[in-house]
């Protein structure tokens, strides 16, 4: 075999059932699907079949890495991790992405992926050194939190070991259990952390000493050079909305604020920053802002909602020290914080200010400021103890159980402002595929204004998570400014979102950072990198043509295993949009989306009426054989041409 | 560690590693270039800022280019710099060779001036892998640093120690693609 500039080899392929290991050729599926998500969409097509229950044994457990995973690309030390999602409804094939060190160490341990069947006897972890993998013994680590296991398995198997743990929380099965990275990073949706914790696993460490081949080693280093942007301004004096310099003075008795949370990342990371005088800084090159990290230690607090001062708002009143605390416990729990922090506690506050929620259901007093009540209810939620019973099956799971009807669709009344004028919310965040809001108009995080959130709205129809589940939307200046003068009925739309969605594809595949990349003024970097990285010249659109090709492989997966058709989709997404929004209090033409839904589907080689792609599509992507299963079943629209 | 006392910890630690190859004759040993008395000081090396200067954010980045400049692939056998990150607190640091005023590598290596040379030039302690002894390592168990400062390519069987980059054009690739910053090149004595 030629020398491996990229990928490094292997496929650990693993059933805890039989305690069998063993290993396929990467290359198998290299070419043509990179790494990272788009190995796991075909690992998902070829494993995953129809109404396979996400805790069975015959659910996968996949971990996925890319070509650029632990070299010096920008931000490229993130990994992917995926299955069928418990926390998804109906449950689904989803992923999440997690950055950290540990996808690093897989490849420097000789590995592109990770796919884990089956169910161990008992508590287990798997251990990878250096191209071997074992399954050990892990008794003693059952019941652990998530920090304590990942100290343990560095006394255990050295300081150097990487590990992706989980908690009581995923022990438990919940629906809303994460996966943690040792550097306390989270593959936080999708409820992997339950899964994992299904199959008796409670980590997979990793110890690499090998490495990871560079076809062209100046060139990715003038490349990175080139990405790597370095503005003179002195952020401490510039008057950003999104620094919480202002709150951090504190005697907070852990660290305050992360580092930067993955490897080879070139980010400007603010928060690590405080009070350092400096002339110069790298980064800065997302299109609003330079990192997501700077938002995790505080983000929920309550001016996230971006009000005017003096806002009337049902909520708890965090501070960035107390919320703290609560992102350490729930880390430690092994739970989903965006789910908790963002739909679960603002759906339960609301309802308690609503009278729908009382200390007779819940089973003690809501009271969102006191710390012992966030302890109580983490608590309660990670070991399924009385109302956390409930809870631990996720927000949306919940409100079903308790009646849709009544818990689903109450509008907050209280006052709101925004701009100045009064703006009406929902007691209910939860709303597509079973999922907290994120970003997109309305909930916990409204301040998308329209027609912003339309391209949201297109984008969350296909997928299997809550919207903007790869980053928030990304598009450039120019073409988002001639779709917001013809949103509906404009071709920029389509265009913007299918460019967005093969972008997702590919970052996550490669993998880089969600945050950072595409980068709106420099669209041609992943290529680039990927050029360089691998010696496999290839060109901003054929990377994209690639992207293509696993959005609409994902898409099989979902039409093959889940009855998608348009007309579920649309039926999922709209209730949310139907919604006034929470700036201008605008709702969703349902009439004039239709039409917007019409030109994304011709823009994709989709059937109209069904949302299928046609066999004409999968043949051109190269995915003939997924056509042809997806005929045997009834599945390939009717174009006349099957 | 930053103003105080690194060069004076440096020569303390000379002395005392002197005075113990003396105390065993070490003049013996000697058959490279330079004598225990007449080695050229190094011009320069690379340091970590202090934290009021600039923060390491942890990301590993210095290892990652020194690897793929050097190795042209990237791996932790394969850098000649090394990350303490501290996951808990924000004070990371960055271990570098200290080019030291008495490099004991250097003094323990058996084909010294061929392997392990001094840049006559600017006095930088490197390796010449091709003249190396494959895996002899005594360069790295007579480095007095805490972990030495030399890493070991298993692959390959060389041994691998920052040299300034000092084929490179632009000087360090660790100090060009820090993105914080905080890694600079220090002259001595001046």
């Amino acid at each position: 075999m030629s020398k491996l500039y990229g990928w490094v080899g292997g496929i650990l392929d693993v059933d805890l059932s039989e305690g069998r290991i063993s290993v396929v050729d990467t290359m198998e599926y290299a070419l043509k699907y990179i790494g990272g998500k788009g190995l796991m969409h075909r690992l998902a097509w070829e494993r995953l079949s129809r109404g396979t229950d996400p805790f069975s044994p015959d659910n996968c457990l996949m971990l996925s890495v890319g070509p650029l995973t632990g070299t010096p690309a920008p931000t490229s030390g993130r990994m992917e991790v995926g299955g069928i999602s418990p926390q998804s409804i109906p449950e689904m094939y989803s992923h999440s992405g997690v950055g950290g060190w540990f996808g690093a160490e897989l490849k420097y341990a000789g590995f592109d992926g990770v796919s884990i069947r089956g169910m161990a006897p008992s508590p287990c972890y798997l251990r990878i050194i250096d191209g071997a993998a074992e399954i050990m013994d892990a008794r003693h680590l059952w019941g652990l939190g998530s920090y304590a296991t990942r100290d343990e398995l560095k006394r255990i198997n050295g300081a150097n070991t990487r590990s992706l743990v989980i908690g009581p929380a995923g022990e438990n099965r919940s629906r809303i259990a994460a996966m943690l990275t040792d550097s306390g990073n989270a593959a936080g949706q999708g409820g992997f952390g339950g899964v994992a914790g299904s199959k008796n696993l409670k980590a997979v460490c990793v110890n690499g000493s090998g490495s990871v081949g560079i076809a062209h080693p100046e060139e990715l280093l003038a490349r990175r050079s080139e990405i790597m942007r370095r503005p003179t301004v002195n952020p401490l004096v510039s008057d950003s909305e999104m620094s919480y310099f202002g709150h951090s003075t504190g005697t907070v008795p852990w660290k305050r604020f992360n580092l930067s949370c993955t490897q080879a990342c070139d980010r400007f990371c603010m928060p690590a920053f405080v009070d350092i005088p400096r002339a110069s800084r790298a980064g800065f090159h997302c299109s609003d802002f330079a990192c997501i990290g700077q938002m995790g230690a505080g983000w929920q607090q309550t001016d996230q909602f971006g009000e005017v001062p003096g806002v009337e708002w049902p909520l708890w009143q965090q501070n960035i020290e107390r919320g703290l605390e609560v992102v350490e416990l729930i880390n430690d729990l092994g739970l989903n914080q965006y789910e908790i922090l963002g739909g679960m506690v603002p759906w339960i506050v609301m309802s308690a200010h609503e009278g729908l929620l009382s200390e007779k259901e819940f089973g003690f007093q809501i009271e969102p400021d006191n710390p012992h009540w966030w302890v109580k209810l983490l608590n309660g939620i990670a070991y399924r103890e009385g109302f956390g019973e409930l809870l631990a099956e996720g927000t949306t799971r919940a409100i079903n159980i308790l009646g849709k009807e009544k818990y689903g669709q109450t509008i907050y009344t209280g006052k709101r402002r925004f701009s100045g004028a009064d703006m009406p919310t929902p007691v209910s965040l939860q709303q597509a595929w079973g999922y907290a809001a994120h970003y997109s108009g309305r909930g916990i995080n409204a301040s998308v204004p329209f027609p912003d959130w339309l391209l949201r709205a297109l984008t969350w129809m296909t997928q299997s998570r809550d919207s903007n589940n790869d980053t928030h939307h990304r598009s450039r200046a120019e073409d988002l400014k001639a779709f917001r003068a013809e949103p509906y009925r404009g071709e920029y739309g389509p265009r913007m979102a299918v460019w967005d969605e093969h972008r997702s594809e590919i970052k996550c595949s490669l993998t880089l950072c969600d945050w950072a990349f595409p980068i709106a003024y420099y669209t041609s970097a992943e290529a680039k990198l990927f050029s360089a990285v691998t010696g496999i010249d290839t060109s901003e659109e054929e990377l994209d043509f690639i992207g293509e090709r696993l959005k609409n492989l994902q898409r099989a997966v979902l039409i093959r295993n889940n009855e998608r058709t348009r007309q579920a989709e649309v039926a999922e997404i709209l209730p949310f949009f139907r919604r006034p929004d929470g700036t201008t209090a605008t709702a969703i033409d349902e009439n004039e989306f239709g039409i917007l839904v019409d030109n994304y589907y011709r823009q994709r080689g989709w059937e109209k009426s069904t949302g299928w792609p046609t066999r004409a599509k999968y043949n051109q992507l190269g995915l003939d054989d997924v056509a042809g299963e997806l005929q045997k079943l009834g599945k390939l629209p009717d174009t006349g041409q099957n | 560690m930053s103003q105080i006392s690194r060069r004076e910890f440096i020569k303390d630690a000379g002395l005392a590693l002197g005075g113990l190859l003396a105390g065993a004759g070490a003049g013996a040993l000697y058959t490279g270039q330079y004598g225990a008395a007449n080695v050229p000081e190094a011009t320069y090396r690379l340091v970590q800022l202090d934290a009021s200067e600039s923060a390491c954010t942890g990301c590993g980045t210095c290892e990652l280019v020194c690897a793929v400049f050097h190795q042209g692939a990237a791996g932790p056998s394969l850098r000649r710099i090394w990350l303490e990150r501290n996951e808990t607190g924000l004070n990371c640091r960055v271990l570098t060779c200290h080019q030291c005023d008495y490099p004991a590598c250097y003094y323990a290596c058996p084909v010294k001036g061929k392997a392990l040379c001094i840049d006559t030039a600017t006095g930088t302690r490197y390796i010449n892998t091709a003249e190396c002894i494959d895996g002899c390592r005594k360069c790295i168990e007579a480095c007095p640093m805490e972990p030495p400062r030399i890493n070991y390519d298993p692959v390959n069987r060389d041994v691998l120690m920052c040299d300034m980059c000092r084929s490179r054009p632009g000087g360090p690739a660790c100090v060009e693609f820090c993105p914080s910053e905080c890694l600079k090149v220090e002259g001595f004595g001046v």
